[in-house]
């Protein structure tokens, strides 16, 4: 027993290193895992389970502390955690973005028995639909953009988000393809567009809020089903299922936003390995990772749902503290010195990983996720780069 | 100096498509690498081969099309989609010319094969 408490404090720890370092994807770290792992090694399983959790809840953190324009920067274009950290509120960011999480957890254990229900009596339907769906959600997307000019230019970072995933992810001896394309879409590009602007961030307040629980609850509940559509369907994001989910939930504030991302985020976390276990699908690569090293029986499902819960509870204690350090950081830093040193660290690492081909996505992703931005549409529409070949492949389109 | 927003979605949208295009022309022009089946290695893995042999345990799905390609050696091949000029190449102990990728899938080396070509 001590020994599996053992692993999962290591899960914890890496976790929270993928979390804090912008450019260490999870990904990344659970295949070193599986690397080392042997096969049916059922603790290293639980450490990929602990590291998930806990990256699910830091990752938040860099989001909100780097990469934030002026405050001049139009308010619906900044994203939430950055509109609350440029009041000085980004410690507040986190601590409902962690709620939001421990709460999407919990909802998201009440709606196990319905995706059970649903994903194995709809599984072919839901595998035919696959393509549909996504077509349909681009073209949602698409058109929910304001005004022809937006339209156009979302259509524009559609089409060629699309082509450049189409050809980047055909194209097999592109390593890493996937780590640089994200790394630029959406790392880099902000980072990069927010040296046009000089920030100037405020030494951000204690956080001893109350939150309405009625709020919460609905955000968190909405999270939930929103992270189920994320774990059945592939190439869907978190911040489509939030476009999907706010359509539904019609206004809604800065705040159950953020409540509503980390209940997606978690909960989608959760059933990726309820997914695995029910239909033997991985969605995502920590997925991939225990699908590599075991075939997930119900007693070890059993096992993950409670090391999920064990460590949720650890995550949000975790995010609130190491917020606290960050907030205290960039207090004292040059703002643009550091997002420089994260774009430098971010393109080196790219380099590292996937060589001259992978810097080459890297900055040619980059550069649209700058289109997005300077087009004032939402940048979530080059993600058709993951699901253009999706889509491709599901219509046996040569893919 | 700081650009506008105007300015700097020209200069951007320039890079992405010099970029796209770029990436295309490297993707078409790369040749594959020629090897023996006994020559794939994880060394390999990831990267777009060439290699021949003859195609036994054949098996065909409406999705894809599996075989393992013999040289001596064997390594399991999979055509995913297959288009109609790729299923009339197939078949059992032909002598063929595969074209893909290395992958690795549980735990053992694949091809992705992209294009088939028969040599006899």
């Amino acid at each position: 027993m001590i020994e599996l408490f053992l692993w999962i404090a290591a899960g914890c720890v890496l976790g929270v290193f993928t979390g804090l370092t912008p450019g260490i994807h999870l990904n990344t770290m659970a295949l070193f895992v599986v690397f080392f792992a042997e096969k049916g090694n059922f603790p290293a399983v639980l450490l990929i389970v602990a590291m998930s959790v806990m990256h699910s809840f830091m990752d938040f953190i860099p989001s909100v502390f780097l990469g934030a324009p002026s405050e001049k920067y139009e308010n619906e274009r900044l994203l939430p955690g950055h509109k609350l950290l440029l009041k000085g509120e980004g410690l507040k960011a986190v601590k409902i973005y962690s709620l939001g999480g421990l709460f999407g957890i919990i909802c998201a254990l009440l709606l196990v028995p319905a995706l059970a229900a649903v994903s194995l009596k709809w599984f072919e339907f839901i595998y035919a639909a696959i393509p549909f769906l996504l077509l349909s959600l681009i073209a949602l997307m698409v058109f929910s953009e304001k005004g022809a000019n937006r339209k156009i230019w979302a259509l524009a970072v559609v089409g060629l988000s699309g082509v450049l995933g189409f050809i980047a992810l055909k194209n097999t001896s592109t390593e890493n393809a996937l780590f640089a394309l994200i790394s630029g879409f959406f790392g880099a590009a902000t980072i990069a567009y927010s040296f046009k602007k000089n920030p100037q961030i405020k030494r951000q307040k204690k956080c001893s809020g109350k939150y309405p629980a009625g709020k919460v609850l609905r955000a968190s509940l909405a999270g939930a089903v929103a992270g189920s559509l994320v774990s059945l369907f592939p190439s869907i994001s978190s911040s489509q299922a939030a476009f999907v989910a706010v359509k539904f939930l019609k206004k809604i504030s800065t705040k159950s936003y953020i409540v509503l991302l980390g209940a997606i985020n978690s909960s989608n976390m959760f059933f990726g390995f309820l997914v695995l276990f029910l239909l033997g699908k991985a969605r995502n690569g920590a997925v991939v990772a225990v699908k590599q090293i075991i075939e997930v029986n119900a007693e070890q499902l059993l096992l993950i749902i409670a090391t999920v819960l064990f460590c949720s509870g650890i995550a949000a204690i975790a995010s609130e503290f190491f917020a606290e350090k960050f907030a205290e950081k960039i207090a004292g830093f040059d703002y643009r010195k550091v997002n420089l040193a994260v774009l430098l660290f971010l393109a080196f690492f790219v380099m590292f990983l996937a060589g001259l081909n992978g810097l080459l996505l890297f900055v040619t992703s980059s550069a649209l996720g700058i289109v997005a931005l300077t087009s004032n549409v939402k940048r979530s529409h080059c993600l058709a780069f993951l699901m253009a070949p999706t889509i491709a492949f599901y219509l046996h389109l040569g893919f | 100096m700081l650009l506008d927003d105007f300015t700097a979605r020209k200069i951007a949208l320039c890079i992405s498509l010099a970029g796209i295009a770029l990436i295309l022309f490297l993707s078409t022009t790369v040749k594959p690498i020629e090897v023996k089946v006994s020559e794939i290695n994880e060394s390999l893995e990831n990267k777009r081969i060439a290699t021949s042999g003859i195609i036994q345990n054949l098996a065909k799905t409406d999705k894809a099309v599996f075989f393992s390609l013999v040289d001596g050696k064997k390594i399991r091949a999979v055509i995913f989609s297959p288009k109609k000029e790729a299923m009339e190449v197939i078949d059992e102990n032909r002598l063929v010319k595969v074209k893909g990728a290395v992958a690795k899938y549980r735990g053992a080396l694949e091809i992705i094969v992209e294009k088939v070509i028969p040599i006899d």
